[in-house]
């Protein structure tokens, strides 16, 4: 099956925006994605270490279990959203997003950098880019349209060094 | 009146399957636009495809628009739907960082997610790395607790700060999104070479 | 053709703005506050009162998710107060005063002498955005019967009302402390004690609900 175009930004834009109405509608709550993974990282640190976390003020916060969450069941459901719309579109194979210049390992070995320093700015702002400036940009939350400015200013800024990587 | 789970509508058990529809869509929608490609993202700091940012100002008015229509016939009693809260600095500093890691990585976690489930490897490993960059977080908190909480504010919007009614800020901040598109669609022309696959 | 859908978009997103921005939008958001009938109403069911054993049991537990505001006067206010609360007499009463002392998302906890102040206080932080406010039953003086001499019940009393009166005796100390406890003046009515009923406690942290 031949991958299909991405569909106009326009209209995925419109999509993503009513399902964050929704959201708000149905249950007075933006998205997110970030927190859950937090939530994962707790629950696992709890079954080695169960004292350690407890006594952490910081992973205590998020030591109730796992599918207690709404943000987890939220998760639960883009996997299979993304994948369902993957599907359709014959877009489901096993690859590595990159440019032409860089080697697969080293791409590898940037995406973990990259999500590590991400998971690191993620915690310290108290969300990532759906949990924080999505629903912080349209509920016009001044901590919202701050970090989004903050991340497109971080990017650019780091974009030239990693040029490699993408073009 | 909405928001329906605040007002007691139905339960926590209901709410976990709405978050579940609601996280489908949201997935969907995240795949349709190009998000699970990390490169497609990460050509956003090149100029060369600005989809990160018409979608994500796209996405913005639009709840934003509706939620201020809800609110204007009096469907949405909008003090019940949660605002973030603000703490300025940890925020601006966090939203600088994550950027970084966003230029590096490729992802953001919730494409992460979407990457992961059409069979990205990249946004695996991503993901790992964000699982690992939050452990870190949590374990070195002490030493940056005091700034976790720099900037405190409160749950405060633009509104609050600017001078301006809320309807007023929504048309700005439409002005603002219709004017990054019309730059986006000519930065794109000036820089695109070919379109990420 | 493609290209003037998209313009046509721009174009209706400029004019909702448009729209948007000469509706009286905040004037519908402020109508949202609690209409006073509802408020009475609820008053009335008597699902606003609070037993003092439930108040003893969070403050040993040392719950973060409850607030006291006393609202005597401060005469009374120095002779006995219940531990850890915040003092601000009836007639201060304000939105400006409470704000910085009171967390309107916490559970707050009415102390007072007397129903009727208490009830009217109600309101007032009801009407200023506080959504879960208690009245402790039978004011301070109940409060300080409760745990000052307890009650001692007969040999052939149920089960939990022993147990109640075991608790009562023991948070005494707590709750009277080193501070010297005068019997109160004036007795408020004392209402027969319920069962304590379980209160549902508000989200525990708001970050959980973001990202």
């Amino acid at each position: 099956m031949k991958e299909e175009k991405y569909w106009s930004p326009y209209v995925s834009g419109v999509g993503l925006g009513l399902t964050l109405l929704l959201a708000f509608v149905l249950v007075g709550r933006g998205l997110g994605a970030s927190g859950a993974m937090m939530r994962l990282d707790v629950w696992f640190m709890n079954l080695i270490a169960p004292a350690h976390t407890a006594a952490n003020t910081y992973l205590s916060r998020y030591a109730e279990s796992p599918l207690s969450n709404w943000l987890i069941f939220e998760v639960v459901g883009v996997i299979i959203g993304g994948f369902l719309s993957g599907a359709l579109a014959g877009r489901l194979k096993a690859k590595i997003g990159k440019g032409q210049r860089i080697s697969n390992r080293g791409r590898l070995i940037l995406a973990f950098t990259g999500g590590a320093v991400m998971g690191f700015g993620a915690r310290l702002a108290r969300g990532c880019t759906s949990g924080l400036a999505l629903t912080g940009g349209a509920t016009l939350a001044v901590g919202g349209w701050v970090f989004m400015f903050a991340v497109f200013a971080g990017a650019y800024a780091t974009a030239y060094f990693v040029r490699r990587q993408w073009i | 009146m909405a928001p329906f789970y605040k007002f007691g509508f139905f339960g926590e058990q209901t709410s976990f399957i709405l978050a579940l529809l609601i996280g489908i869509s949201f997935g969907f929608w995240l795949e349709r636009a190009g998000f699970g490609n990390s490169r497609k993202l990460a050509l956003q700091f090149y100029f060369q495809d600005m989809t990160v940012l018409k979608v994500m100002f796209t996405a913005i008015v639009t709840a934003m628009i509706g939620l201020m229509y809800l609110t204007l016939f009096g469907w949405i009693d909008i003090s019940k739907v949660f605002i973030n809260p603000t703490f300025l600095y940890a925020q601006a500093v966090g939203g600088i960082v994550l950027g970084i890691g966003f230029a590096i990585g490729g992802y953001c976690p919730g494409t992460a997610v979407v990457g992961a489930s059409t069979g990205r490897i990249d946004a695996y490993l991503f993901i790992l790395g964000a699982l690992f960059g939050m452990v870190v977080f949590g374990e070195t908190f002490p030493l940056f607790e005091n700034f976790f909480y720099a900037g405190e504010m409160g749950q405060v919007r633009l509104t609050d700060i600017i001078n301006l009614s809320t309807g007023l800020i929504g048309l700005l901040i439409i002005l603002m999104a219709v004017g990054m598109f019309l730059g986006g669609e000519w930065l794109e022309k000036k820089f695109r070479k070919e379109p990420a696959v | 053709m493609k290209l003037t859908l998209k313009y046509a978009g721009f174009a209706l997103l400029v004019l909702l703005g448009i729209i948007i921005a000469f509706a009286p939008v905040d004037k519908m958001a402020d109508r949202n506050t609690v209409s006073a009938e509802t408020l009475i109403e609820e008053l009335h069911n008597k699902q606003v009162y609070i037993q003092p054993d439930q108040l003893a049991h969070w403050i040993i537990n040392d719950d973060p998710g409850y607030q006291i505001l006393d609202i005597r006067n401060t005469e009374d206010y120095s002779q006995y107060h219940i531990p850890g609360n915040v003092h601000l007499p009836f007639e201060k009463l304000a939105k400006e005063k409470l704000e910085g002392l009171l967390n309107p998302y916490k559970i707050t906890v009415l102390a007072s002498n007397g129903n009727s102040k208490a009830a009217q206080a109600w309101v007032l932080l009801r009407q200023m955005g506080f959504e879960n406010v208690y009245i402790l039953r039978g004011g301070v003086n109940y409060w300080v019967d409760v745990f000052n001499s307890p009650q001692k019940p007969d040999a052939t009393a149920a089960n939990d009302e022993i147990f109640r009166y075991q608790f009562r005796k023991s948070a005494g100390d707590v709750m009277m402390g080193k501070q010297v406890v005068e019997q109160p003046q004036e007795k408020a009515e004392v209402e027969a004690p319920e069962p304590i009923k379980r209160i549902r406690r508000p989200q525990k942290k708001s970050f959980d609900e973001g990202c």
